[in-house]
């Protein structure tokens, strides 16, 4: 009973402590004028085409409920998805071998140089073509999107690998496997998820504008339809739940990077 | 002499050791003799396998959509033809090294991107800045940056075209976003990564802010600046991309998209390719000047240490 009552007075004192820190309603100050000077420029004449703010929250609820909202969701985030695990196995396998095979390297890596930066949209027109559906399209953007910054990064993050750790670890008598988990992927992994994350950001954008150009159904092809029949307030929706997709995202990618590398948690 | 040499095996091995050393790519060549310097890039081993792989992968590319040509794959052109019709003076589909045509497009997407990128840095630069040296100018607007940057360029491609008067003011705000957010948060990140001991020197040598603003805060910032607009430019390409595809009239994202219209393949690729050359350059171009303002700024340190 006791115990409950403290640790309830403590979280009370967390929150009292949080209400007094001037980042926070300084913060809050911050963002309530940015809503404030759109309501300001709506009512002043200036961008009058724009929705101001009060109509975007009114919109909101109604937006949801249109049909096919939450199903753009998941469509979206499939492609997503898909794209990005495609390319994460693909990039950490290219990258590891690249990484440890120097011929390997020699032989491969100034291609990927030239492909790289050809911007992924720039695919766009081309894979339409060849790929037979557009749900294979989109999903192909994203794979190229997500592709190169994890191949690059884990690439650097071997590099960066200290040598006299994998000298260390022969010298102790380490083999193949045993370098490769306990010395490689330890020493890699923070440049990996640098790149996981940078990726899955990429990936958000590219989808969406696919989705513009060619899909049915998905966030990118709601905003797209309310430009369309002219609703602005649909599009100002359509790009807010996209942000938000966009930070859940890059949450679960810092929440799965925290967990796998507990040993930096403290810096 | 040579009789010598066959009798005496010592010789003989030890004028090969010799040979052998001025083989070796670690021999020194003479400075302007690049008839050497030629060779030896040739006998480079990175060389020979950067040309076993491009072999490969041009082989590959040839024999897929020349000689056997699955299905699906009759959309890609032929390296052969992509490569004859770029560089022919008649070409089929309007569009080579010889015709106006090209060279309009590539100046309309360098003109975009390049304006595009000066507005987001002279813009986000000064707002970086400001974000990392004034606490309440960071408590009040930083939220603000965070709650818009998650939403991606492109998806403002809609609202851009319906709210802005023309469609080029659309593909140009679009362009700029990206790169806008790139340049402020890397500015920020550089300010505060400067140690705060230079300030409290600053302030006892008498540095006014304005001094204080050139001589610790700028400095201290242009290695993390520089890291931010190469990302700025690459994002700044993407987006124009993204944003001739939907909303342009001309330019190479157009050009591409023309070229799917009017299944003119090899203007797809011609244009793909010339935007995968642009953008390199122009990120090489910022690695050089950012070379060149940084002379203190150790190679190697990167724009993170």
């Amino acid at each position: 009973m006791t115990e409950v009552h403290t640790s309830a007075g403590r979280a009370a004192e967390r929150v009292v402590r949080a209400l007094r820190d001037p980042v926070l309603w300084q913060g809050a100050i911050g963002i309530a004028s940015f809503f404030v000077v759109w309501q300001l420029l709506k009512w002043i004449g200036l961008f009058a085409l724009l929705p101001g703010p009060v109509d975007v929250v009114r919109a909101v609820p109604l937006q949801m409920e249109q049909e096919g909202y939450w199903l753009s969701w998941l469509a979206s985030s499939r492609r997503v998805f898909l794209g990005f695990l495609v390319a994460a196995i693909l990039a950490i396998s290219v990258g590891v071998s690249m990484g440890m095979s120097r011929k390997l390297r020699m032989a491969g890596f100034p291609i990927l140089e030239v492909l790289r930066p050809i911007p992924p949209l720039a695919w766009l027109p081309l894979s339409i073509l060849f790929w037979p559906s557009p749900e294979a399209t989109m999903v192909f953007l994203t794979f190229l999107g997500a592709f190169f910054p994890i191949f690059i990064n884990i690439l650097a993050g071997i590099d960066s690998i200290d040598i006299r750790y994998i000298q260390a670890a022969r010298s102790l008598g380490a083999g193949q496997a045993t370098l490769f988990w306990r010395v490689m992927v330890p020493g890699a992994l923070p440049a990996l998820f640098t790149g996981l994350s940078i990726a899955i950001g990429i990936t958000w954008e590219v989808v969406i504008a696919a989705e513009m150009a060619s899909a049915q159904l998905g966030l990118g092809y709601l905003t797209w339809n309310a430009y369309m029949s002219q609703s602005l307030v649909g599009i100002v929706v359509g790009m807010l739940s996209i942000g938000v997709a966009g930070m859940v995202s890059s949450g679960i990618m810092g929440w799965i990077g925290r967990n796998a590398m507990p040993w930096r948690r403290g810096r | 002499m040579a009789v010598t040499n066959s009798s005496l095996g010592a010789a003989q091995v030890d004028g090969g050791y010799e040979a052998r050393l001025r083989a070796s790519p670690d021999w020194p060549v003479q400075a302007g003799d690049w008839r050497a310097r030629l060779r030896k890039a040739f006998r480079a081993q990175a060389l020979r396998y950067a040309l076993l792989g491009f072999g490969i992968f041009f082989g590959l590319w040839y024999l897929l959509t020349a000689v056997i040509v699955p299905p699906r794959f009759n959309y890609i052109p032929n390296p052969a033809l992509l490569f004859g019709q770029w560089i022919s003076e008649v070409p089929q589909y309007g569009i080579s090294v010889f015709t106006p045509e090209y060279y309009g497009h590539i100046w309309v997407s360098v003109l975009r991107v390049y304006t595009a990128f000066a507005i987001s840095v002279g813009v986000g630069a000064p707002l970086g800045i400001l974000l990392g040296w004034s606490r309440f100018g960071r408590n009040t607007l930083f939220p603000v940056v965070e709650m818009l940057r998650p939403i991606p360029p492109l998806a403002w491609v809609p609202l851009a075209v319906l709210a802005l008067p023309e469609t080029e003011m659309a593909v140009i705000f679009v362009t700029l976003l990206a790169s806008f957010f790139a340049t402020v948060l890397n500015t920020y990140l550089g300010v505060r990564s400067i140690p705060e001991t230079y300030f409290r020197a600053a302030a006892c040598l008498g540095y006014h802010r304005v001094d204080v603003l050139r001589r610790v805060v700028i400095p201290g910032a242009l290695p993390f600046i520089f890291t931010g607009l190469q990302i700025a430019m690459g994002v700044a390409w993407f987006s124009l991309v993204g944003g001739e595809l939907i909303a342009g009239r001309s330019g190479l994202g157009y050009l591409i998209l023309d070229g799917y219209t009017q299944l003119a393949l090899p203007n797809i690729f011609i244009g793909m390719i010339t935007l995968g050359v642009l953008g390199w350059a122009s990120s090489a171009l910022i690695r050089k000047v950012g070379q060149l303002m940084m002379a203190w700024h150790v190679k190697g340190q990167g724009g993170g240490a």
